[in-house]
């Protein structure tokens, strides 16, 4: 095989090895909604042990990620593939540490008194689902397109976020005694929060991919953040 | 909330967000005092459309056309070249890259056969129709692959240029060699020895008093020809180095078949293919998000 096959066949392999990681993080995902609705221990323990696997998938990407820069120079789209891999498996591996957060506090969960769960929960929950799974589509599809819708959704669990945050607070008030649960609660809503951004973070990289071009590099989403009062 | 601009979430107290919030309205204040437009949010420069105006345009080349006999080396180039800036030209043996870049100093319209049709403007002057060989390569010189001193001293070499055109005087002789010998940053190595010949020098060496010979007569642009290619990684990275530094004073174009030579050095790439130009931009954009497919190609490895 000439060298620049097995370049071009490395490349293409690590590709698929995104893709399987990809694939991984789903799983997570949704076992973690699952546990989270049933307050499983056993299936929290599952998540936090699949996590190392997860782990070890980003450390070899990047291992190879490293090693084709220095033998090869990749450059064009060649380099901006490399490139982001090595950004997104980063968020990837971000989102199964979340997952096995929020296990942690099922965990807890599980071995107090149960109590309600906010009403947009799991609606937040399935739009961040929906975000991970797009951005995995727009990045085996080089669909652009749809790397940007899944950017423009992260606003939605903004919004979830902020009316869930107010309604544990409320739930709070009313129900004092039960506080432990509440914060519990408010941890995962901000982990499913930044579940969100992740995958916007990894919608970005395959933008980058097909485009050239960082779609939110200026983000200007502090500044509207410091202008409310 | 994303946190790519590393914003630490709102963990501290009040009190500390409300000094540094006072820090930054003062900074925001006195910013808008001194430039009234940044009230509004600034544009950021968008790098394809940072092209100098016209009047900083070293070398300004329109539709040009090179046959070789019925031959056609070049079709149609139109190509805009910054003053103090490195401009490298790739693509594949043949492609026409070394062809124009002697029609830039005219080595070759007196070739047999060599026709050349539309127009090369050195700041504004067509150097085919409005200026004489002699003053045109004194403004544009030329450093080539092999290094080619003349068999003479080293202070000879590069006191030849001068010495044509007419200066004597020894102190005015030896200030412009110690001069062109310090820019190269060879002069410590060669204060020594400059009368012994120059064929005894190192590759890299000899490459560098071509480029001090070169500077002698002052030139405005220097046209180098692969000037590292028979060079070892050192030479090469101080010829390198040599020309990021030399491009503070003169105008660079350099033909190159090392990728990432074009890559490190150069503020503008060109490709060329077939006697084409295929694609010109920011050494950035060529190497990192090129518009031409098959300027991908190349520069990806994929064929060439």
């Amino acid at each position: 095989m000439s060298t620049r096959q097995a370049y071009e066949e490395e490349l293409s392999s690590i590709n698929d090895s995104v893709f399987a990681m990809g694939d991984d993080i789903e799983k997570a995902i949704d076992k973690t909604l699952f546990a989270f609705q049933n307050l499983s221990v056993s299936l929290s323990n599952e998540i936090m042990r699949h996590d190392d696997r997860i782990d070890s998938m980003e450390y070899q990407i990047e291992e190879r990620c490293i090693s084709i820069v220095i033998k090869q120079q990749p450059l064009a789209s060649d380099w901006r593939k490399v490139a982001s891999y090595m950004r997104m498996i980063a968020d990837m591996e971000r989102i199964a540490d979340h997952c096995s957060d929020i296990a942690i506090y099922i965990k807890l969960l599980a071995g107090m008194e149960k109590v309600p769960v906010p009403v947009h929960f799991t609606d937040m929950f399935r739009v961040m689902r929906k975000m991970v799974t797009d951005t995995f589509r727009s990045f085996t599809e080089n669909d652009p397109d749809l790397a940007s819708s899944v950017i423009e959704m992260d606003d939605q669990v903004d919004i979830y976020f902020n009316q869930i945050t107010n309604e544990i607070a409320g739930m709070m008030k009313q129900n004092p005694e039960n506080i432990r649960q509440y914060i519990d609660y408010l941890f995962i809503n901000k982990y499913v929060e930044r579940m969100a951004d992740h995958a916007a973070n990894i919608a970005d990289w395959v933008y980058f991919i097909v485009n050239g071009e960082l779609k939110l590099k200026f983000t200007d989403r502090y500044k509207k953040e410091s202008d409310t009062q | 909330m994303r946190d790519r601009n590393n914003t630490v979430e709102k963990w501290w107290d009040d009190s500390m967000m409300e000094s540094s919030v006072q820090v930054m309205e003062k900074i925001a204040e006195h910013q808008s005092a001194q430039d009234p437009a940044s009230g509004a949010q600034k544009k950021m420069p968008d790098r394809m459309t940072e092209m100098k105006p016209a009047a900083e345009q070293k070398f300004s080349v329109k539709s040009l056309d090179l046959h070789y006999g019925s031959f056609q080396a070049l079709k149609n180039i139109s190509l805009e070249i910054g003053t103090n800036e490195i401009m490298a030209l790739i693509g594949p043996s043949g492609c026409g890259k070394s062809t124009f870049l002697k029609t830039l100093n005219r080595m070759n319209d007196l070739e047999e056969g060599v026709t050349i049709d539309g127009s090369v403007k050195l700041d504004g002057t067509d150097i085919y129709h409005n200026m004489n060989a002699i003053e045109l390569r004194q403004r544009v010189g030329m450093v080539f692959q092999q290094p080619n001193p003349f068999p003479k001293s080293v202070y000879d070499n590069v006191a030849y240029g001068p010495r044509i055109r007419g200066i004597k005087k020894k102190s005015t002789l030896d200030e412009t060699v110690e001069r062109c010998l310090t820019e190269v940053g060879i002069w410590a190595e060669m204060k020594d020895r400059l009368y012994k010949s120059a064929l005894g020098l190192s590759g890299g060496q000899q490459q560098r008093l071509c480029i001090a010979r070169t500077l002698a007569v002052e030139p405005e642009v220097i046209l180098m020809d692969e000037p590292t290619s028979a060079l070892d990684p050192i030479s090469t990275m101080k010829i390198e180095d040599l020309a990021t530094e030399l491009k503070k004073k003169y105008t660079i174009v350099i033909v190159t078949h090392n990728m990432q030579q074009a890559n490190r050095i150069s503020d503008k790439t060109a490709f060329f293919l077939l006697g084409e130009m295929m694609e010109c931009g920011t050494t950035q954009d060529i190497f990192l998000n090129p518009k031409n497919k098959k300027t991908e190609e190349y520069i990806s490895g994929r064929f060439g």
